[in-house]
This record gives structure tokens, C-alpha cells and sequence, in this order.
């Protein structure tokens, strides 16, 4: 039984796309052309929340119990983040093409690595520990804190290269990107801690009679909130700005992918379901 | 220096190193072949990972001394923070001078005979309709009730509580240590029930056969009955459960069912179902015994794995030795189980002793299967497979852990500090009503970009209420 494949496989085509349309607006400076490129993301973002739904519906469960659903939840996930941020007003035309080139290029390439046929598409039975109420909590809030630390990292990537540059023509730009890097960590770091520690022990507690076993997946979340503790830190604190924060949030997030499909490909543990 | 945040910094670094080794090599606790592993490394790195402790990152010394570090660090830091802190909540706010230092400070220069009263009230009002309750009135040193023509500074604060959130955060973190603390002393247990149990009354552990996988419980335990449930048109099991009764004596003093994900409390420990499936290892078979001169069956048999039983008719004794599910021979000849392999054979290896011709005890095995095979062994019987019986089983933990509790508070600690800390960040907003102007500027994070909007409605409000009272136009703020 295969089910929200086709709004799938249309959602990567569209952020494809879009991916493109923005690269010609940054690169030809048609801003009309980045405007159908945002469009285009946003039209993406609606197939892939209705492929989901159709998902969950079949599934009966929250779509995420295996790497194919994680994935396209991934990806959808951080399509949001970017259109929330789009949404609050506070990114200038620039950045919104810069930072949409990255979401659109990632959420492009998870949908496509979602597709391939290294990943059965199948909606497969849960196995018995995830059908829990709090597998939408823990996944979903985890999601949705990576979906703000993908944003961070889209940032982060773009200072680095911006700011090899002439730092004085950019100033505002580089200024911009900072900060847009601090808010989404700031925005999502509460989200990917309830959902990830205090949740997933809740639930690992009701599963497996404790909280916190230093199972390969929970070690490598608390090292990456322990990178993030430290960016916040020294971001606040010291206040470390410019390329020593992007390279701490482009750090963060690969962490972040690391414990998401590097320790389910890489290392066995009580959370490798699929 | 042991409060310091370069320090804390530093234990931040060396844990996560330390997590990352923990979480890419394989843990003894976790991994239960791990010793195997570092073995096939070869005795040199066998013997520095087992010297370094690798091989038990997280109960070793050097991970829990950091550990240690680290409370103690966020403890004297966040004892020194929380001072400032709850002086910023409950303290007064004291004059600002001069109010020019701030960078956004705005100033609206005031007619001669502008009236600072009026000017008061507005100022009050335009806080008020911005949500900037609390406003507290501060007067210059020189200036007094019976100098009214001192600086008087109205100070409005917003999400004042806001200033203990990062205290709040850093307790929080420190109660969940504690608990994790108090996890040293933990009981838990396990037991493994089949299907021949069921409805048996269970004695819990006693002190006589405590063990490490077996804590004593203040009562008895009866399983009446577990199973799973299976997807329909599927053999993929959904959940599994199990109907627990805790006996005082005869007396039923508790009685619930317990599933994945739905544990059972009382008295402080848990129950929970760990693992169900197939137990071979206590499989019932049933056996014809052939007579193969005669090509008869002469008697039947039936016996567990493990079990031994005297052939009726006959001076042999057969043991089962094992149960194959689905039998198959490696190129070596040795029998191996494929597990349940729809239209594959079972089989059942046995051990039967007879007497030979000299009298004496012989030993030898053979193969159930169910149907009569070629053998080497050249004995009066054979023995054929007729049928057998696999009992699913399930493995039940429980356990008990005082840190539990105190986990959970630090958590909510944890999770209301940081709300406080990234959602409700306190913002100040500092008037200066002078006797020629007013001067306005916000006070707090430099990133503040909200407070600094706040800050231009507050300015455009006043500009628009005290409209006669000012001179046009808007003046920079001095340089200091």
C-alpha cells in the first residue's frame, strides 16, 4: 500500500523548481522571477502537507515511523520553518532569495533521497513500541526544532560564503544573516529540547522503564544540544557573532542530520526501527 | 574561576567529546558483544580501549567527574547570577545619568512652560496601552518632594519575571543531575513467563534467589494471561500485553493489564512487557516411536525440551535436546533452526540412551522428523515428529527509581527557564521627564529589535498626545 506518494514525488518537482527560478532571480537580479520561485516553494510545501495527511490517515498513526516518512517530514519540515520566517516579514528581498536557494535546494534533495529507490516507499505497520501518542510529540517537536536548525545552517552556510567577500559592501547583509542564524536557533533549540529530552524520556520511560539509556540516538541528541547550549552561550554570553557563530551553527546541524540518518544507517540501537 | 563561564564552556566541549566517543564506540553496558568487538581490534587496542575505559564512557570516572565539574560550575554560577537576577525583579530601579549614553535614545525638547505633569501622564498612559504595566517612578538624588525640580524617570519593565529564566533553566539542569543521582539507586528486575505459566501462581523473588536481573517484591505476582495482538492479514505483531495480579498471600491486593507503552505502577515500580515471541527452548513434541522391522508405530510419547521420559515398552530413555522450527543442514552436516519459515520442516533433536548387547548404557542422537529418514543409526525404533507445540513467552522488567520524580521537576524547570529566556525576554523602557525635554531609551539586550519598536510607538504616541508641548522635529541624542 503506497499512499501521498504522487504529492510526494510533485512537491520534490516543485521545489526543484523553485530552487531554480530563485537561483535565476539571485544570479540575473529578476525579482520577479524570485517571487514565482517563492511561490512555487510555497505551492511544494501544500502537495507535501497533503501527501502527509493522506499518509497519517492511512497509517493511522503520525507519519514518521520509518526513514522514507522521516525524511519528507524532514523536508517539509524546514519548507515551514522558512515560510514562518517569511511570514513574520523580517527577511529582506535578498535574503529571502539567498536563504530560499538553500531551503529549496535541501528540501529538494530529502524528497529526492526520500524518493529513491534505496527507500520503500511502502506505509508499513508500526511496530509495537511506536504506536504511542508520543511518537507525535517527540518526533514532531524534534522535527520541528531541525527545521529552524536548517534554516539556521542555510544562514550560516551563506555568511561563510558572503563574508570571504568584502566585509565592508556587506555589512548589512552579513549583519542580517547573523541574526537570522540566532533567531531560528533561538526559536527552535526550546522545540528540539521538549521534544527531544523531555518527551522522548517521557516516552522512553513508558516503553522501556527508563529515561535515558545512552542509546546511540539519545547520545547523539544530547551531543547536539550540547552544541547548541554552546552557541547560545557564546552568542549571549561572549557575544560570538560573524564566522565563529555560522560555524558553530553549521556544526550544530550536521550533528543534527548525523543523529538523524547517520546513527540509523551507521549505528544499531533501540531506535533503529526502519 | 570554579563559577566561571569560560569554564563551564570548557566542561561543555569536553562532554560533548566525551559523548561523541561514548556514542560512536560501542558501550558494554549498551552493546552486548562490545567485549567481542574490542577483542578483534587486536590486544593492543583491546587493552588501551579497556585501559582508557572507552568501553563504559558513561559510568567511568573521568565522564562522571566532568560531570561533577559541571554541576559544580552551573551551581556557584547560577548562585551568582540569581543575586542579579532577583535584584532586577524585586529591586527598585535607580536614576540613569546621563540617559544620552544609550544608543537609541530619543529626546522631544519641551516648550518653556511645557507642564511636566501632563507630561507624566501620558508618558504613564502611552506605557500602558504598549503593555508596560509596571512603571516605577524614580526621582533624581537631588531632587525630592520638596524639589520637585529634580530628573524624574519613570522606569516601565516588561516580562520583569523573565530576568530569573535563565536561573530557573540552569536549576532546572541541576535537579535533573540530581535525579540522575539518585538513579544509583534504582531496583530493577526481569522475569520470563511462557504460556505454561499462565494462571500459575508466580512467586516474586525472594531473598533466596535474588540475583541481578531479580529484585524481591513485597508481594507475589500471578500472570493470568498475555498474548499479542497481530495485524489483521498479517502475521506482524501490533502490541502484546499481559493481566498481572499482585497477591498479599491469597488475598489479590492489585490486578491490571499491562501493554507497550502502557506500563503499571504500585508500590513504586513499574511493569512493563520487554519482549514477546516464540520460546523454542521450551517447545512440547509429540512423538510416535516406529518399530522399522515391522514399519509400526508402536507407541507415542510426549515431552518438552529438556525434559527426559522412559520409552513405554522399551529400556530407552530419550531426551529432547532441541526444537528446529524449520530444520536445515549446513555443508557440515550440523543441524541449524531458520526460525518460522512458512512450508519448511520442524524437527526435534533427541538423545536416547538404551542398552546394548552387552548391557551396558549406549548414547546416541537422532533426528525427529516428521517423516521416516534414512539413518545411520541402526536401532530397533525411529522416531517420527508428529506434532509439537512452540509457547510464545514474554519477558517482563519492572522497576523502581527515586530519581523519577526529581527528573521530571528539573525538566519542567528546564522547559519553563527556557520559554522564559528565548519567549519572554524582560524589556525596560527608561523616561526621562526633564525640565526641558523628554528623553526616552530602552534598556536591556542589544538585540532587542522588539523593544526597540516598542520604544518608536512609545515615542510616536507621546510625540502625538503632548503635540503643543513639544518642538517639532526629532533630536539626535548627544554624544558622551
Amino acid at each position: 500500500m503506497i499512499s501521498g506518494v504522487r504529492f510526494f514525488d510533485a512537491a520534490a518537482a516543485g521545489y526543484a523548481v523553485a530552487f531554480f527560478a530563485l537561483v535565476i532571480s539571485r544570479v540575473l537580479r529578476k525579482h520577479r522571477v524570485g517571487q514565482v520561485g517563492t511561490i512555487l516553494f510555497a505551492v511544494a510545501f501544500l502537495a507535501q502537507s497533503v501527501g502527509l495527511a493522506l499518509r497519517g490517515v492511512a497509517l493511522g498513526a503520525f507519519p514518521v515511523t520509518n526513514t522514507y516518512e522521516s525524511l519528507v517530514f524532514y523536508g517539509w519540515v524546514f519548507a515551514l520553518g522558512y515560510l514562518v520566517l517569511l511570514a513574520l516579514g523580517h527577511l529582506s528581498d535578498r535574503i529571502r532569495t539567498e536563504i530560499g536557494i538553500g531551503v529549496g535546494l535541501m528540501a529538494a534533495a530529502f524528497m529526492a533521497l526520500a524518493s529513491s529507490p534505496l527507500r520503500s516507499p511502502d506505509v508499513v505497520p508500526l511496530v509495537p513500541a511506536l504506536r504511542s501518542h508520543w511518537l507525535a510529540l517527540h518526533v514532531s517537536l524534534v522535527f520541528v526544532g531541525e527545521g529552524f536548525f536548517t534554516v539556521a545552517f542555510a544562514a550560516g552556510v551563506f555568511y561563510l560564503f558572503a563574508s570571504r567577500r568584502s566585509r565592508e559592501s556587506r555589512g548589512e547583509l552579513l549583519e542580517r544573516l547573523d541574526t537570522l542564524a540566532y533567531r531560528a536557533i533561538a526559536i527552535g533549540f526550546p522545540f528540539f529540547t521538549l521534544g527531544g529530552l523531555f518527551f522522548g524520556a517521557i516516552w522512553a520511560k513508558h516503553a522501556w522503564g527508563r529515561y535515558w539509556g545512552w542509546d546511540p540516538k539519545e547520545t547523539f541528541m544530547l551531543v547536539t544540544w550540547l552544541v547548541y547550549v554552546l552557541y547560545l552561550h557564546l552568542r549571549i554570553r561572549r557575544d560570538w557573532r560573524g564566522r565563529k557563530a555560522a560555524w558553530i551553527a553549521v556544526l550544530g546541524f550536521l550533528l543534527a542530520l548525523f543523529t538523524f540518518a547517520g546513527v540509523n544507517f551507521l549505528i544499531r540501537g533501540l531506535h533503529s526501527y526502519a | 574561576m570554579l563559577a566561571s563561564l569560560r569554564l563551564a564552556l570548557i566542561l561543555l566541549v569536553l562532554l560533548t567529546i566525551a559523548a561523541i566517543l561514548g556514542g560512536v564506540l560501542p558501550q558494554a553496558p549498551i552493546t552486548p558483544n562490545a567485549e567481542q568487538i574490542y577483542r578483534a581490534y587486536g590486544v593492543f587496542w583491546h587493552r588501551v580501549i579497556t585501559r582508557l575505559g572507552l568501553d563504559d564512557v558513561f559510568h567511568g570516572p573521568g565522564f562522571l567527574g566532568l560531570l561533577g565539574l559541571f554541576a559544580l560550575n552551573l551551581s556557584l554560577c547560577t548562585a551568582r547570577r540569581a543575586r542579579r537576577s532577583i535584584g532586577r525583579v524585586f529591586g527598585r530601579p535607580r536614576h540613569v545619568t546621563p540617559l544620552g549614553s544609550e544608543a537609541n535614545t530619543r529626546r522631544m525638547d519641551l516648550h518653556a512652560d511645557g507642564d511636566r505633569g501632563t507630561a507624566e501622564t501620558v508618558v504613564r498612559d502611552a506605557f500602558r496601552r504598549h503593555g508596560m504595566r509596571h512603571i516605577d517612578r524614580v526621582r533624581s538624588p537631588a531632587g525630592s518632594s520638596d524639589d520637585p525640580s529634580g530628573d524624574l524617570q519613570l522606569v516601565a519593565r516588561r516580562w520583569r519575571w523573565g530576568a530569573l529564566a535563565p536561573d530557573l533553566l540552569h536549576v532546572g539542569i541541576l535537579v535533573i543531575l540530581v535525579g540522575a543521582l539518585l538513579g544509583v539507586l534504582r531496583q530493577e528486575g526481569t522475569f520470563v513467563v511462557t504460556e505454561w505459566d499462565k494462571g500459575q501462581w508466580r512467586p516474586a523473588c525472594s531473598d533466596d534467589v535474588a540475583s541481578d536481573d531479580c529484585i524481591p517484591l513485597a508481594y507475589d505476582l500471578r500472570i493470568d494471561d498475555f498474548g499479542a495482538e497481530v495485524y489483521p492479514g498479517s502475521s506482524q505483531v501490533k502490541t502484546f500485553w499481559a493481566d498481572l495480579v499482585f497477591l498479599d498471600g491469597d488475598e489479590p491486593i492489585h490486578e491490571g493489564r499491562i501493554a507497550v507503552n502502557r506500563p503499571l505502577s504500585i508500590d513504586g515500580f513499574s511493569f512493563y512487557p520487554w519482549r514477546y515471541g516464540d520460546d523454542v527452548g521450551s517447545a512440547s513434541v509429540r512423538l510416535h516411536v516406529v518399530d522399522r522391522a515391522r514399519n509400526a508405530v508402536v507407541s507415542e510419547v510426549e515431552l518438552r525440551v529438556g525434559e527426559t521420559i522412559v520409552v513405554p515398552g522399551t529400556q530407552l530413555w530419550v531426551t529432547a535436546a532441541r526444537f528446529y522450527q524449520t530444520f536445515a543442514l549446513t555443508d557440515d552436516g550440523e543441524p541449524v533452526d531458520l526460525g518460522a519459515v512458512p512450508g519448511g520442516h520442524s524437527a526435534v533433536l533427541l538423545q536416547v540412551t538404551g542398552i546394548d548387547e552387552d548391557g551396558l548404557p549406549k548414547t546416541y542422537r537422532d533426528l525427529a522428523l516428521p517423516f521416516l529418514a534414512e539413518s545411520e543409526v541402526v536401532v530397533p525404533q525411529a522416531f517420527l515428529l508428529v506434532d509439537a507445540v512452540v509457547p510464545a513467552f514474554l519477558e517482563i522488567h519492572y522497576a523502581r527509581n527515586p530519581g523519577y520524580p526529581v527528573v521530571w521537576w528539573g525538566f519542567v524547570m528546564l522547559m519553563v527557564g527556557l520559554a522564559g529566556a528565548f519567549y519572554f525576554v524582560p524589556s525596560q523602557i527608561r523616561v526621562s521627564i526633564e525640565s526641558d525635554a523628554i528623553l526616552l531609551c530602552s534598556e536591556g539586550r542589544k538585540t532587542m529589535a522588539r523593544t526597540t519598536a516598542r520604544l518608536d510607538r512609545i515615542e510616536a504616541v507621546i510625540r502625538l498626545e503632548l503635540g503643543s508641548e513639544i518642538e517639532r522635529g526629532r533630536t539626535e541624542p548627544e554624544e558622551v
